[in-house]
C-alpha cells in the first residue's frame, strides 16, 4: 500500500454535535460556524440533525432548526468548503428529504446504514449518482461485525456507486489495533477510498484516527472540540495538528482551525465533551454514544443506575436509531427493581 | 416513441446491415424467438428485424418473450403495430413450449445491472439457472430449431489479467468462489455449461456469445455504466464526473452493431462455438468522458475525482474479437463518435 | 354454509402466508393461488396443499372471474395499479396488501364497518396495522394532536429485497395512514432493521405530542380497541404504556406472528395478513358484495 500523504477531512460538528445539544443548534450558530470553517479551509462541512436528514423526531429528538433552514444557512455561508449531509434510509426518504437537499445545493451526500444493512442504501445512492452528487457510503456501529463481514457490506456500497466508504466507531469501542485490521481489510477488498469516523468514549479517538490513516484511510472525520454526543468525537483541531506534525496534507489552515474550534467552544457547545464515567460504560458496552442523553434522562425518571441501562442495551444489541427501546429497557429494569425490593 | 427516434434507429440499422444482407438471407421466412424481448438487446434486435423485413423483404417472424406487457408497450410501441412481431407475455422460467415453428432462439433474458445483483444475489442466480433450464427443456422438442444463441457474459472470465491487452474466448479465467459478488458471473458460467451439456446430450444447436459493454438507445440513463453517467451528466448540463483517476479501460459497442453481430452469428455460426461480443478498441474513462463532452456546446467540464483515488492497478476489460472478424467478417461499423452522437440524439428525442 | 371464494394474487412470502391463513378460515375457501412463476417456493407450497395454481397472473383472474368472490393482491404497488381497474371491471371485491393506496385504507379494529361498502380496500402497511389503532385512540381522546410518530423495529431477516427497495414507499404510506386515522397535523414513520440473532419480534412505538394529555381517557378508548385487535392478531400486545415520558405520550406494542408460513418473529408480515383475512371473513359473513 502506498503511504498516505493527504487526508480529506470532513467536519460533522454541525451534525454530530447536534446530539450533544439535543438538536438545538440555531441558524445563527450554523452560519457563524460555517463562515469560520470555510475560512479555515475545512474541505467538507456536514450539517443537520444528529441522525441526519429527515431525522428530527420524538424518537431521537426534535430539531430546533428545520432541515431546510439548516441547509440554506450552511449553503449561504460556505464558499470553498463543500456542504455535506448525512442520510439514513428508514429516516430520510428520497422524495421528502433527499430531493430537496439536492435542490438546495448539497455537494456531498453520506448515505448511512447500520453496518449489516448496506443494501438499504441502494436507491438513495443511486439517486445521488444520477443527480451528479458526490456520494459516500457510511457503515455505522461498525464494531458489531467481523472485518470480513464489514468488507462485504462495504463492497455493496461500492457496487451501488459510492465514491468512498466511511466506517463509524459509533460506540467509541475500538482500540487502534481494531481499527488497523478493519481498514486494511476494507482496502484489500475495495477499489474506492476508505474513511474513519471516531468517537472518544475510551479516549482513543485521535489514536484511532491516526491508526486508520496509517493503515491507508484517506478520509477522516473530526469535530471542533470533539463536539458530539457523550464523550464526543475525534477533536478536529487536535487531529489536524497531529496530521500536520506527521507531514500529512489536509489543506486546512491550522491557526484558523484553532479559531474555529474556539468559536465552537464559545458559541456552540453547552458543555465541553468529556469522558464521563458513563461514557466509559457506554463505550465498553458497545452502545451508540448518541444514546447518552436519553439514558441519563430515563435513569433519573425511573430512578435507575444509568450504567445498568447501558449494559442492558449492549446485551440486547440495540442499534443506533432504536432510542425508543431505551424506554422499554428502563421500564423493565424499574419493574425488576420494584419486584426485587 | 417519436417518429424521429424510430427513424434514427432505422438509419443505424440500414448502415450496419448493408454489407451483411446476404448473410442474413438465412433468416428469410424464419421464426426468431427472443427471450428478454423488452431489454436493450431485445429492442435493438427488433429494430434490425424491422429494417430487414420492411426494406429487404426477409419476412422474419419475431416473437418477443418478456414478463411485462406494459413495459413492451411503453418501450417499443411502434413494434406492437408490426404484423410480424408478436409479444409473448411470460417468464422464461415457466416456458413449457417454444413456438411450434421456431427456427432460431436468442436467449437474452437477464438483468445485467450489478446493483440488483448486489442486493439480490440469490434471486439473480436462481433466476438465471431456472430460466436457462426451462428454455433448454422447451427447445429440446422443437422440430426445426437451427440455432439457439445463449447470451452469456464477459464477466465469466473473472476479470482481465494485466498481461493480456485483450481477452480472447480461449482465456480460462473464472469468477472467484466464496463471494456473493460472483453471483451473476457464476450463474452465467453455470448457464453456459448447462447449455453445453444440452448441446452434447440433446444435440441442441448452440452458440455462446459473451457480451461486454455497449451504448445506445434502450439503455436507461441511470444505468450504472460509466458512459451512461457521463451522458446523463452532460444532458443535465453539469460537469462530467469521472470516479477515480479515470485510467480504467473499457470498450464500447453501439447497439446497432451489437444487433447485427448477434443475428449474423446466430445464422452463420456453427454449433459449439463461442464468441466475444463487443468492441476491441479500449479507451480510458477519462478519454471517454472527454469524447462525450465534445458533443456538447458549451463543452462541459470533465472532473476527475483523483484527490482521493488510490494507487491501485488500472482495471482493463476489452474483448478480443478477432474470431468474429475472421469467421464472419464482422467489424465495428459505428465508430465511437457516431455512436455517442446517435445515442445523444435518441435520448434528446425521448 | 357456502364458503366465500377467494383468490390470492402474488406468490411471494405475503401471498403464501395468506394462503395458509385462508385455508384455516371457516368462512373462506381459496380457489386459486396465482403468481408469475411456477418455480417459486410459494407455488410449491400451494401445490402441496392441493390448491389450484396458475402462473398467468391477472390473466387467470380475467378468465376465471366467475369462480371467485374476492381477490387479495399481494404483488407490488406498481402491479396493483395495473390490476385495480381490471378487477373493478370484473366486479370482484379486492383487498390490496401493497402500498398502492388506490382504495380507502382499512384497519379492521378501527373502521371495519365503514370499510365493508368499498370494492377495493387498502391494508396500508404492516407498521400501519400495528400502530394506527393506537394513533386512532390518541386522536379520539385528544382534540389537538400536533404530531404523531411511529418507530418500528423489525428483524433484518424479515425484510427481503422487495421490502428493502421499497422502504420509502413504506414510510410514505404509513405516514398517510397515521394522519388519516389520528387527525394529527404532522406524522412521521421510521423503520429500523435490527440484525440481532435470535431475531427480534416486531416492535412498534407510537409517540405523540398533544395538548393536555389525558392518559386515563386514552386508556379507556385504547383497551377495547386492543381487545378487538387481539381477536384477529393473537400475538399483539402492549409492551409499555400509555405513559407520559419527556412530554410525549408513549405506547409500545409488540407483535409476534402465528408462524404460519413465515416465522414467529415476522409479526410485521403476520399482522397485515391477519387484518386482510379478518376483512375477507367479514365480507363472507355479509354474504358477498
Amino acid at each position: 500500500m502506498a503511504k498516505v500523504t493527504k487526508v480529506l477531512i470532513s467536519d460533522p460538528s454541525l451534525r454530530d454535535g447536534n446530539h450533544a445539544v439535543s438538536h438545538q443548534l440555531s441558524a445563527d450558530q450554523i452560519a457563524a460556524y460555517c463562515r469560520s470553517a470555510d475560512a479555515a479551509g475545512i474541505p467538507i462541512v456536514e450539517v443537520g440533525h444528529g441522525n441526519g436528514l429527515g431525522a428530527s423526531s420524538l424518537q431521537v429528538g426534535l430539531s430546533k432548526t428545520d432541515d431546510e433552514t439548516m441547509l440554506r444557512t450552511a449553503r449561504e455561508n460556505l464558499v470553498n468548503s463543500k456542504l455535506g449531509i448525512h442520510v439514513i434510509p428508514g429516516f430520510a426518504t428520497i422524495q421528502r428529504d433527499l430531493s430537496r437537499a439536492v435542490e438546495f445545493g448539497v455537494d456531498v451526500v453520506r448515505v448511512a446504514s447500520h453496518c449489516t444493512e448496506a443494501d438499504l442504501t441502494e436507491r438513495h445512492i443511486r439517486y445521488c449518482r444520477s443527480n451528479g452528487k458526490t456520494v459516500f457510503g457510511v457503515l455505522m456501529m461498525s464494531h458489531m461485525i467481523s472485518k470480513e463481514m464489514l468488507a462485504e457490506e462495504a463492497r455493496k456500497l461500492e457496487n451501488y456507486g459510492a465514491e468512498a466508504v466511511v466506517i463509524m466507531d459509533s460506540a467509541g469501542y475500538y482500540l487502534p489495533s481494531d481499527v488497523k485490521e478493519r481498514i486494511e481489510c476494507l482496502l484489500e477488498h475495495l477499489s474506492i477510498p476508505v474513511g474513519f469516523h471516531a468517537h472518544n468514549n475510551l479516549g482513543m479517538a485521535i489514536a484511532n484516527s491516526v491508526a486508520a490513516m496509517e493503515s491507508g484511510a484517506t478520509l477522516l472525520d473530526g469535530c471542533s472540540r470533539g463536539f458530539g454526543a457523550g464523550a464526543g468525537n475525534a477533536q478536529l483541531e487536535v487531529l489536524v495538528a497531529v496530521l500536520h506534525r506527521m507531514g500529512i496534507e489536509t489543506g486546512i489552515d491550522l491557526y484558523r482551525m484553532l479559531d474555529t474550534a474556539d468559536l465552537a467552544e464559545r458559541d456552540l457547545l453547552k458543555e465541553m465533551p468529556s469522558i464521563s464515567s458513563l461514557s466509559v460504560v457506554s463505550g465498553l458496552a458497545g452502545v451508540f454514544s448518541g444514546f447518552s442523553k436519553h439514558v441519563r434522562r430515563l435513569a433519573e425518571e425511573f430512578d435507575l443506575d444509568p450504567r445498568d441501562i447501558f449494559f442492558e442495551l449492549g446485551r440486547r444489541r440495540i442499534i443506533a436509531g432504536q432510542e425508543d427501546l431505551i424506554i422499554e429497557v428502563a421500564t423493565e429494569l424499574a419493574t425488576r427493581k420494584k419486584e426485587g425490593l | 416513441m417519436k417518429q424521429a427516434a424510430i427513424q434514427l434507429l432505422q438509419e443505424d440499422c440500414a448502415r450496419v446491415a448493408q454489407k451483411h444482407l446476404a448473410d442474413l438471407d438465412l433468416l428469410s421466412n424464419a421464426t426468431l424467438l427472443v427471450t428478454g424481448g423488452t431489454g436493450f438487446m431485445g429492442g435493438w434486435i427488433s429494430e434490425l428485424v424491422c429494417h430487414l423485413n420492411d426494406h429487404h423483404r426477409k419476412h422474419i417472424k419475431l416473437k418477443l418473450l418478456a414478463r411485462d406487457r406494459a413495459r413492451f408497450q411503453a418501450r417499443l410501441p411502434h413494434l406492437a403495430l408490426k404484423p410480424y412481431v408478436e409479444f409473448l407475455q411470460g417468464d422464461v422460467r415457466d416456458i413449457v413450449d417454444t413456438p411450434k415453428d421456431v427456427n432460431y432462439i436468442i436467449h437474452a433474458a437477464g438483468n445485467p445491472d450489478n446493483r440488483a445483483h448486489t442486493t439480490n444475489p440469490m434471486g439473480t442466480m436462481i433466476t438465471i439457472a431456472d430460466g436457462t433450464r426451462a428454455l433448454i427443456q422447451a427447445a429440446e422438442r422443437a422440430a426445426d430449431l437451427r440455432m439457439i444463441l445463449n447470451v452469456s457474459s464477459g464477466n465469466i472470465y473473472g476479470g482481465q489479467p494485466r498481461e493480456l491487452t485483450k481477452l480472447p474466448e480461449t482465456y480460462s479465467g473464472a469468477p472467484l468462489c466464496g463471494t456473493a459478488e460472483s453471483a451473476y458471473a457464476e450463474a452465467k458460467r453455470f448457464a453456459e455449461t448447462l447449455m453445453t451439456a444440452a448441446r452434447s446430450q440433446a444435440r441442441l444447436p448452440l452458440l455462446t456469445v459473451r457480451p461486454f459493454a455497449f451504448l445506445g438507445a434502450y439503455q436507461p440513463l441511470d444505468a450504472p455504466w460509466a458512459v451512461n453517467t457521463f451522458i446523463n451528466d452532460a444532458l443535465q448540463k453539469r460537469p462530467i464526473r469521472v470516479l477515480g483517476d479515470g485510467q480504467t479501460i473499457r470498450s464500447l459497442m453501439y447497439g446497432a452493431d451489437m444487433a447485427l453481430w448477434l443475428l449474423v452469428m446466430l445464422v452463420r455460426g456453427k454449433t459449439g462455438q463461442v464468441y466475444n461480443l463487443g468492441s476491441d478498441t479500449g479507451i480510458t474513462l477519462e478519454a471517454l468522458a472527454r469524447r462525450v463532452a465534445a458533443h456538447f456546446q458549451p463543452c462541459p467540464e470533465v472532473v476527475l475525482n483523483a484527490s482521493l483515488s488510490r494507487n491501485i492497478p488500472t482495471s482493463v476489460l476489452v474483448p478480443d474479437t478477432s474470431a468474429a472478424q475472421r469467421d464472419f467478417n464482422l467489424k465495428i461499423r459505428t465508430d465511437l463518435d457516431t455512436a455517442i452522437q446517435q445515442t445523444l440524439r435518441w435520448y434528446q428525442q425521448q | 354454509m357456502k364458503k366465500y371464494r377467494v383468490a390470492i394474487l402474488g406468490s411471494g412470502n405475503i401471498g403464501t402466508d395468506l394462503l395458509v391463513k385462508a385455508l384455516r378460515s371457516e368462512h373462506l375457501t381459496c380457489v386459486a393461488f396465482i403468481g408469475r412463476s411456477y418455480t417459486s417456493p410459494g407455488m410449491a407450497k400451494a401445490r402441496a396443499l392441493g390448491v389450484t395454481c396458475s402462473d398467468k397472473s391477472i390473466a387467470y383472474i380475467q378468465e376465471h372471474a366467475s369462480e371467485m368472490d374476492l381477490v387479495f393482491d399481494a404483488t407490488s404497488a406498481k402491479d396493483h395499479a395495473v390490476h385495480a381497474p381490471i378487477l373493478k371491471a370484473l366486479g370482484l371485491q379486492v383487498i390490496d396488501l401493497t402500498p398502492a393506496k388506490i382504495g380507502p385504507m382499512c384497519i379492521p379494529a378501527v373502521n371495519l364497518d365503514a370499510s365493508l361498502g368499498n370494492d377495493n380496500l387498502n391494508m396500508v402497511t404492516c407498521g400501519g396495522q400495528a400502530s394506527i389503532p393506537v394513533a386512532f385512540a390518541i386522536g379520539r381522546t385528544h382534540p389537538e394532536v400536533d404530531y404523531l410518530e411511529v418507530v418500528s423495529s423489525i428483524a433484518s431477516k424479515s425484510a427481503g429485497p422487495a421490502t428493502r427497495i421499497n422502504l420509502d414507499e413504506y414510510i410514505e404510506t404509513t405516514e398517510k395512514g397515521l394522519q388519516a386515522f389520528s387527525g394529527a397535523k404532522h406524522t412521521k414513520a421510521i423503520l429500523i432493521l435490527n440484525p440481532a440473532v435470535p431475531c427480534i419480534d416486531m416492535q412498534t412505538t407510537i409517540f405523540a405530542s398533544v395538548k393536555n394529555p389525558d392518559l386515563p381517557a386514552l386508556k379507556a378508548v385504547l383497551d377495547p380497541i386492543i381487545q378487538k385487535i387481539s381477536t384477529y392478531v393473537p400475538g399483539y400486545r402492549i409492551l409499555v404504556g400509555p405513559i407520559l415520558e419527556n412530554g410525549r405520550i408513549v405506547v409500545m406494542v409488540k407483535v409476534r406472528g402465528r408462524g404460519d408460513y413465515l416465522p414467529e418473529y415476522a409479526g410485521n408480515l403476520d399482522i397485515i395478513n391477519c387484518a386482510a383475512i379478518a376483512m375477507a371473513e367479514e365480507f363472507a359473513k355479509e354474504g358477498g358484495r
